[in-house]
């Protein structure tokens, strides 16, 4: 309960979780809002916004819903951003506890490929990924979280590295656990806390990189994402820029949120953590 | 020097194997694409018969198991050969090699308006915790942070190309233009100012954000205090003690966000229609050219090592700590 | 004789938080003279000397008085007084060299360039006995000890010859030996350049050795203050003895350890 009167008590956080409430919601009922699929033709070509109630923000090159689309892209962006950072957390987390529990060579080894997945520009790697296989949403979502899991696992790394020496962890040494048990058991949820704070900033990544992805024609062709949308704008830029601008302040508003909420949750669990 | 010297010399050696676990990966992630090089390329040519296809396939190794495929691989780059591009139909080095400058004048010159800039404003931010220029800073940088580089490149190119019709919108330069020596550099940077804009905002964002983060912190510490006590200018204890430590952690950032800035120029080069590295990746993509794309991730990675060797000298000028401890013992 | 520093009804409070943090406090201090204050931590000796110095915390509530009168104006931080730090390691900065980090006071308030600043540091590194002071200036702080660095950030404070010397429990993050010998440098510089020192700590035995005067100070309130000999001898307030008890036997100078405060 105090936790949540901290969290309340951040402006930055309340701003951050009224603005991805609203876009969860606006994600939840997209097929209820708009029935039907956003990519069909919905009127005439390229009606300027504010023009016809039934289609608010106007249609696109092949008269396609607007803001139907951009419902229905808040849903595609918000999975992918959430499921790639779960993902990456994971795998971050579970590579990265092994690693600083295991030291030794195991440690050697897993942080070299770390290092491979640093240096090489995660953009790119998805780039490569998605090209090699389909470009459909568990492809992307694997893609968008090859580049970003090597943070965690840092983090994780070195969470573990300051944690394996206390008292607990030797304790469950003595009592004969299994290295991988307490791992699992004492470590990783004691870990965890920094991680999550630093998984608004790989959400909003992973948002920004589906965007790109399917920006550049990448992403799955069959879903409406903001990507295609200002891709989509961009062949009639001159005349309607509109249709490019608009699902790109809906992308910015979507990854202030998550900025904000993320910095919220910091203070909290910081504020936490000196409590105890 | 000597220290810098060393440093170069164990990051090398350590970035050996870390370069073969990235060629050895991508290799194998390039495997399981269905199709390779060669049916791309008959697509391309309207097919062929069983005999040119073997003969192609004989020709690029493509009959070979992958380990095989794998070590010649390895023994040709490390003698700096890269391969064939079927798309191109030209050795892949010199393909990467011409278009390689078009994206290091666009990294370069986006990393050092987002530094220089990110920094200055961080430290207008930092210098005076919590005053009213620090909030609307704070929340610019954040909103900032927030915009997709490609996003805001048609945006820029809306408004400035477009409406106010003052910069090209797409390009390196003007085609055929016969401008040569300072009249083409001209032409290049007006092309140019745009895409880095686009490209460096997010990045001077963050470092603005971690300069002023950086600030914060080490107003608290003992030295400032000290620095206070001799009466000092505020300027010389902003600028020499708070922001040239603050400064420390910006340049390791700097050598961390390489391999990002090269991904965002992917996309940024796109956009503005800049034959570079970024789109050359692109092509290779919807070109499946597997090989080429071998040759740009291997590149690239290469590219950040040497970045961030640059980085930890640089570091290890500004930072008198670095290496210490080695050169006692 | 005209008193250098001279404190009336000192009163602090820290933003956020209801108990002062020093409750009228006053106390003079004469040109030339050396005061300890002790206490244990939280008594308010340190904020004393963050007051005298100008460091307390933005938003602190500030009441009475600091005066200067030998001065006769406000005190100029780094002219007329200097001030050295508990930790050695975390008052120099650490990536400017120690030839800078001296140099650049006396450049401030002693109208020199840095030419001459810098000849001035490398004057005071002899004086606070630094080993091959021409590489020292040059050198940063990680490649001294402790008691080198805290010799270091002592030439920093004097670099613009003030008239005070405040010294914020210098001496108890150095070991025993060291200790001394910082001691008896402080002692030393003092009297030659005939600075006043204001020397805060919690161990009474280094304060009856160094000091002219004692003051004690107990729950942000000075509970006692006079003559070095008079406050050992024939301490008045009850908390005094009962430091005196609980501490050591002064006729065996600070070997003992301390507690840990």
């Amino acid at each position: 309960m105090s936790a949540l009167a901290r969290f309340r008590r951040s402006p930055e956080g309340v701003i951050g979780l009224a603005l991805l409430t609203v876009l969860a919601l606006a994600a939840l009922l997209a097929p209820l809002l708009f029935p039907g699929d956003p990519l069909r033709i919905a009127g005439p070509p390229l009606l300027t916004p504010f023009t016809d109630p039934a289609l608010p923000l106007g249609t696109d090159r092949l008269g396609r819903n607007v803001l139907a689309g951009l419902v229905h892209g808040a849903r595609a962006s918000l999975i992918v951003g959430l499921a790639a950072a779960l993902v990456a957390v994971a795998i971050g987390s579970l590579v990265g506890t092994l690693a600083g529990f295991a030291g030794g060579l195991v440690d050697e080894a897993l942080m070299r490929v770390v290092d491979a997945f640093q240096i090489v520009p995660g953009f790119l790697l998805a780039l490569a990924f998605v090209s090699v296989l389909q470009p459909t949403l568990p492809v992307v979502v694997t893609a968008i979280a090859l580049g970003a899991w090597t943070g965690p696992a840092r983090l994780a790394r070195a969470e573990v590295l300051s944690i394996r020496e206390r008292d607990y962890v030797a304790a469950a040494r003595i009592i004969g656990m299994h290295p991988l048990e307490i791992a699992l058991r004492e470590i990783l949820p004691n870990a965890l806390p920094p991680v999550l704070a630093l998984s608004a900033v790989i959400v909003a990544g992973a948002i920004l990189t589906e965007a790109a992805l399917s920006f550049l024609g990448l992403g799955d062709p069959n879903i409406v994402t903001w990507g295609s949308m200002i891709a989509e704008g961009r062949a009639v830029l001159r005349s309607a820029p509109y249709l490019s601008i608009v699902p790109g302040i809906a992308l910015v508003l979507t990854v202030i949120g998550t900025y904000l909420l993320g910095e919220g949750l910091a203070a909290m669990l910081s504020r936490r953590e000196r409590q105890a | 020097m000597n220290r810098a010297l060393r440093l170069i010399g164990r990051r090398a050696i350590s970035s050996i194997p870390v370069l073969l676990i990235v060629v050895i990966g991508t290799f194998f992630l390039l495997e399981l694409a269905s199709g390779d090089a060669v049916d791309a390329y008959l697509v391309s040519i309207g097919g062929g018969d069983a005999a040119l296809i073997e003969h192609l396939r004989q020709s690029y190794g493509l009959d070979q198991s992958a380990l095989t495929r794998l070590w010649i691989y390895v023994s040709s780059l490390a003698r700096l050969d890269l391969g064939w591009s079927v798309a191109f139909n030209r050795p892949i080095a010199g393909l990467i090699l011409e278009r390689l400058p078009n994206t290091l004048y666009l990294m370069g010159s986006a990393t050092a308006l987002a530094f220089v800039f990110g920094t200055a404003l961080g430290i207008l931010a930092g210098a005076r915790p919590g005053s009213l220029g620090d909030r609307l800073l704070s929340i610019g940088s954040l909103a900032l942070y927030a915009v997709p580089s490609f996003w805001l490149g048609l945006v820029l190119s809306v408004v400035f190309a477009v409406q106010l019709r003052w910069l090209p919108t797409s390009g390196i330069e003007t085609i055929a233009s016969g401008k040569q020596g300072l009249e083409r550099a001209l032409d290049i940077i007006r092309h140019l100012v745009l895409p880095v804009s686009a490209l460096a905002m997010i990045y001077l964002a963050l470092f603005l954000r971690l300069m002023r983060a950086g600030m914060a912190e080490i107003w608290r510490l003992d030295f400032v205090r000290a620095a206070r006590a001799k009466g000092l200018t505020r300027a010389r204890i902003v600028l020499r003690h708070v922001a040239r430590n603050a400064l420390l952690p910006v340049i390791t950032m700097l050598g961390l966000q390489a391999a990002s800035m090269l991904g965002g120029s992917v996309v940024i080069e796109s956009v503005f229609a800049i034959p570079g590295f970024g789109r050359l990746a692109q092509e290779a993509v919807s070109a499946r050219d597997a090989p080429l794309l071998m040759g740009i991730i291997v590149v690239s990675a290469v590219l950040v090592i040497v970045v961030n060797m640059l980085i930890d000298l640089v570091y290890a000028v500004l930072d008198p700590r670095v290496g210490a401890s080695e050169a006692a013992s | 004789m005209t008193d250098l520093l001279r404190i009336e009804a000192l009163s602090v409070t820290y933003p956020r938080s209801k108990k002062p943090a020093l409750a009228s406090v006053s106390l003079s201090l004469a040109p030339g003279k050396k005061l300890a204050i002790i206490g244990e931590s939280g008594s308010g000796k340190s904020t004393l000397a963050h007051a005298i110095a100008g460091l307390l915390p933005r938003g602190s509530s500030v009441s009475g008085a600091i005066a200067w009168p030998a001065l006769g104006h406000p005190a100029i931080p780094g002219a007329d007084f200097g001030m050295v730090f508990q930790d050695p390691g975390a008052s120099l900065n650490p990536v400017l060299r120690i030839g800078e980090q001296i140099a650049e006071g006396a450049q401030r308030h002693l109208g020199l360039d840095w030419r001459e600043a810098e000849r001035r540091a490398l004057e005071l590194l002899r004086a606070v006995q630094i080993p091959q002071p021409e590489a020292a200036l040059r050198a940063y702080p990680h490649q001294f000890s402790g008691g080198q660095r805290q010799r270091i950030a002592i030439a920093a404070a004097i670099a613009a010859q003030p008239r005070l010397l405040v010294a914020d429990e210098a001496t108890s993050a150095l070991d025993t030996l060291v200790q001394a010998e910082i001691v008896s440098l402080l002692t030393h510089l003092v009297e030659s350049q005939d600075m006043a020192l204001l020397f805060v700590t919690h161990d009474i035995a280094l304060a009856a050795r160094l000091a002219d005067r004692i003051a004690v100070m107990h729950d942000a309130s000075l509970v006692e203050i006079g003559p070095t000999r008079a406050v050992i001898d024939t301490p008045q307030s009850a908390y005094t003895r009962h430091l005196l008890s609980t501490h050591i036997d002064l006729a065996d100078p600070p070997r003992i350890a301390r507690p840990a405060s």
